[in-house]
């Protein structure tokens, strides 16, 4: 589904991905875990479009084999990728439904859409005041991480990258978060956690999990590399 | 309390009057003949001499600013613009006039530090009378002179740079320096050299009714670093005292030059300042200044960022007590795509004193993404104290950013009350919260001016000077 | 003590002047209202709001200057502008906060946000403060930027195109002085403003 090819990054004159390959396939879980400031969220952002990462030009990324590269970020978006943020930002005098409802264009309904937001954000427990308010301006990190899951489930893309999901949430909305995915999200969806917890890594159960350090792939591995993390960490790399 | 009261007045060691020994004054009044006379007792080249004139034109012709603080009461005529102490200067300290290297004394150079200073030059009735450039700068090839030297012995460098950042139509107060200018400090820096003690420059002003105009040229070449410091002290006196300085800074592709003043002229004196850098590429300009004393001042250092990535800083920290007026600011040109500029402005009025702040952030059209920031802060301390903050930003550039914030407000009461309750008096404890208040400027400034305005603010929280 | 509000939308008003009574609470909304506005805090517990949207285009020049002027105890005043310059257009804003002696406890501030559209319009802004009384509080911040970059890439991220991105966040910029104000008059002032927000 999303191939990355000997993915290098640099920010300004700084390399902080090196030559990272790996497949991920259609329909499976995937952690990606590492010290940090390994680089994780640059892989998000990068493989995302941001502007302010170059990628270097024997790197490729591609997309049920359309390459990425050379697209802006709302057509990756549109071929399906989505990401969740780690630090979601404030829109001031935009609330969620004013964004869906553009992002949407064309494929919802606005009174459906209307409709979709109310159940989701009841079943995400979220205030219903939050959704006339600006988006994320003065919500908490847990609420910042629902909206961004609302949004990720309403956007149904065929992967979807969330960037420590867990991160400034508390056991009870975690809990929540990773129940409400597992029901709205579809089983063809690839889905890539980047996370540092070992909790996440047993509510989301991965097929697989990958450490970066320093900006390199180190290893990959199912359980028995997730249970060496827990216990030593990510020395041994 | 009495006791306390004395040795705060003692304290003051630098209200106190030398005898004049000038060797050379001119009468009091200016006049296209005065301005002939100064450069005649300076043997100038007969182009300094043109600008002079022509400036002393320009001084007569342009009313005084209608913005800005009181200067109506200043008696133009009532003033003695040139003294000079001594014929020629000394080389080392022991050359020093006696009554010069008593002051020195009071004023608190100690013997140790004086072959510690990388090159000293020091300012008595306008006229340098010492100067000492040690063999590391020399070697080096950094020239640190007065700038009548300068102008002898470096006249192409000088006229290159001289007058062109800040000319004499400039504004009033720099056509009378251009006119009249005597003392103050040459500093060229070769490409590559770090100079790595601050150069400091000490003088005062010494007689009654009395204009000091120094004019300071400072040139640092591609990739130079220098710091130039200034902390002057001034006598008591009845009648008015003019200060009016200009200090023109170039810092070439790469450079760094910052330049901290810390003033504390006597009430009497009004500090009238021009003082403005040019930044090329890549370079840094940060101007540090602390306004202390003197009963009026007007000052907006200014950096002009000329080239790609250049950078500029303004940290001002200015405390107006009783009969004061600090008039002070800072002003930002961005010219160039990829500059940046910060300002940080405390304030502090205390028991009728007025501080206003007055900025300028100007985009021009090419200065893509350029960054601007203020942020003013004042304190108001007791009835009848003003603060006034008057910043202005303008952008004809749509990728350019420019954020201000100021606020002001008194020493909070509950801050207060907790202090005190640990046992300090309210002037003790009024004294820590506005010291805590200045840190992030005081902070930059070096350790000795540093203890130094920590000690002037105690005072003046105490409320027994001036 | 519990205040009514009032809710004036004064875009049309020919009157400069406007000074609030004993404990009065009042919203102020002016949209492309240009010239030079006074409110007057001359009445102890006097709390005024003044929104302030200013949107330049084409070729228009506005300009405008609000000073609010604190002269009675425990008065309060808030001034929150926005102006966008698009095209050839220029927007001059000038304001001044002015506290008394005497005027103590007051709590006065100004806000100024502009946006600049295009290459060739042009904002300039100089919000003043004079103050003479110590025990107030009092502060202003102005900002004048572009859109920001950071938003408009989360937005993008989305699937929402970068022109779309843009108006979204241009609109977002507007309304949310329609937000603010519906947080403090009544929601349905917004609605005597015949601006429908998605929050309706």
């Amino acid at each position: 589904m999303l191939t990355l090819n000997n993915l290098s990054v640099s920010i300004g004159n700084k390399q902080i991905l090196h030559g990272i390959s790996f497949h991920f396939e259609t329909g499976k879980t995937y952690a990606i875990m590492g010290p940090n400031g390994s680089g994780k969220s640059t892989l998000a952002s990068a493989v995302m479009g941001h502007p302010d990462f170059s990628i270097h030009p024997e790197s490729s990324i591609n997309m049920e084999n359309d390459p990425l590269i050379g697209s802006a970020p709302h057509e990756r978006a549109k071929k399906g990728l989505a990401l969740s943020f780690q630090a979601p930002l404030a829109l001031p005098g935009i609330t969620l439904f004013d964004l869906m409802r553009v992002a949407l264009e064309g494929k919802a309904d606005p009174v459906d859409l209307h409709q979709k937001i109310d159940a989701y954000a009841r079943e995400l427990d979220i205030n219903e005041e939050l959704l006339k308010r600006s988006l994320n301006e003065g919500f908490s990190g847990g609420e910042r991480k629902k909206f961004e899951t609302l949004q990720i489930a309403l956007l149904d893309p065929k992967v979807a990258i969330f960037d420590e999901i867990d991160t400034g949430v508390d056991v009870d909305a975690l809990r929540t978060i990773t129940a409400f995915l597992a029901t709205h999200l579809s089983e063809k969806t690839t889905k890539i956690f980047i996370t540092h917890s070992a909790k996440l890594l047993k509510a989301i159960t991965p097929d697989e999990i990958l450490v970066i350090k320093n900006g390199h792939l180190v290893a990959t591995g199912g359980d028995e590399l997730a249970h060496s993390i827990e216990t030593s960490g990510f020395d041994r790399f | 309390m009495n006791d306390t009261h004395d040795n705060l007045i003692d304290d003051y060691r630098y209200g106190f009057s030398m005898p004049e020994t000038s060797v050379h004054k001119t009468g009091t009044g200016l006049d296209a003949s005065v301005v002939n006379e100064i450069s005649a007792i300076k043997h100038e080249p007969d182009w300094m001499c043109q600008f002079r004139l022509n400036a002393y034109d320009i001084f007569q012709s342009k009313p005084l600013p209608k913005w800005g603080a009181d200067l109506s009461a200043i008696d133009f005529d009532s003033i003695t613009y040139y003294l000079k102490a001594t014929e020629g200067q000394a080389k080392s300290w022991n050359d020093l006039p006696k009554e010069i290297k008593e002051t020195y004394d009071r004023i608190g150079v100690p013997e140790a530090e004086r072959g510690f200073l990388a090159g000293v030059s020091a300012q008595y009735e306008s006229e340098v009378v010492y100067e000492s450039i040690n063999r590391e700068l020399d070697r080096q090839g950094v020239i640190f002179c007065d700038m009548d030297t300068a102008l002898k012995k470096y006249p192409e460098k000088v006229r290159e740079y001289f007058g062109t950042l800040i000319p004499p139509h400039d504004n009033k107060f720099a056509a009378l320096n251009s006119a009249v200018w005597s003392g103050g400090s040459f500093v060229y820096i070769p490409k590559g050299v770090h100079v790595h003690l601050p150069l400091q420059a000490y003088f005062r002003i010494n007689a009654e009714a009395f204009g000091q105009f120094e004019r300071t040229l400072i040139i640092a070449d591609e990739g130079s670093f220098v710091h130039y410091t200034e902390g002057c002290t001034a006598p008591i006196y009845r009648s008015s005292s003019l200060h009016s300085a200009v200090v023109e800074i170039f810092a070439k592709k790469g450079a760094r030059v910052r330049y901290t003043t810390v003033q504390n002229w006597s009430k009497n004196i009004y500090n009238l300042v021009t003082k403005r850098a040019r930044a090329d590429e890549d370079a840094i300009v940060e101007w540090v200044d602390c306004n202390i004393g003197s009963g009026i001042t007007m000052k907006y250092p200014a950096v002009y960022l000329a080239g790609r990535g250049a950078r500029g800083e303004v940290l001002s920290i200015a405390y107006a007590g009783r009969e004061q007026h600090q008039d002070t600011g800072a002003k930002m040109v961005h010219l160039a795509p990829d500059t940046s500029s910060r300002v940080i402005s405390k304030s502090i009025s205390k028991d009728g004193g007025q501080t206003s702040y007055r900025g300028l952030i100007h985009i021009a059209k090419g200065a893509e993404n350029a960054r601007a920031s203020v942020v003013c802060d004042a304190l108001l301390i007791g009835q009848a104290s003003r603060s006034d903050t008057y910043p202005s930003m303008d952008s004809k550039n749509a990728s350019a950013s420019i954020g201000h914030e100021a606020t002001v407000e008194k020493i909070g009461t509950e801050k207060l009350l907790y202090l005190m309750s640990r046992g300090l008096s309210q002037s003790d404890a009024e004294g820590l919260l506005v010291n805590g208040f200045i840190e992030p400027v005081a902070k930059e400034i070096p350790f000795e001016y540093a203890i130094e305005l920590n000690r002037l603010i105690n005072l003046e929280m105490e409320g027994s000077v001036g | 003590m519990n205040k009514h509000t009032l809710f004036r939308d004064i875009s049309r008003d020919t009157k400069n002047s406007y000074a609030l009574k004993r404990n009065e609470r009042i919203v102020f909304f002016m949209q492309d209202r240009s010239g030079e506005l006074v409110f007057h805090m001359d009445a102890p517990g006097a709390e005024a709001y003044v929104f302030a949207i200013l949107s330049g285009s084409g070729t228009s020049v506005s300009s405008l200057r609000i000073t609010s002027i604190h002269s009675a105890p425990d008065t309060f005043s808030r001034a929150i502008i926005r102006g966008i310059a698009d095209d050839v257009s220029a927007i001059t804003y000038n304001g001044l906060i002015r506290i008394e002696p005497g005027a103590v406890r007051s709590d006065a501030s100004q806000e100024i946000r502009s946006l600049i559209l295009s290459p060739e319009a042009s904002v300039s802004s100089q919000p003043a403060l004079e103050i003479l009384e110590e025990d107030v509080h009092c502060n202003h911040s102005a900002t004048l930027s572009p859109l920001n970059d950071a938003e408009r890439f989360f937005i993008e991220t989305r699937g929402v195109s970068e022109n779309q991105a843009k108006q979204l966040l241009i609109k977002g910029f507007i309304n949310d002085i329609f937000f603010q104000i519906s947080d403090i008059a009544s929601p349905d002032a917004i609605k005597t403003l015949g601006h429908v927000t998605s929050a309706n």
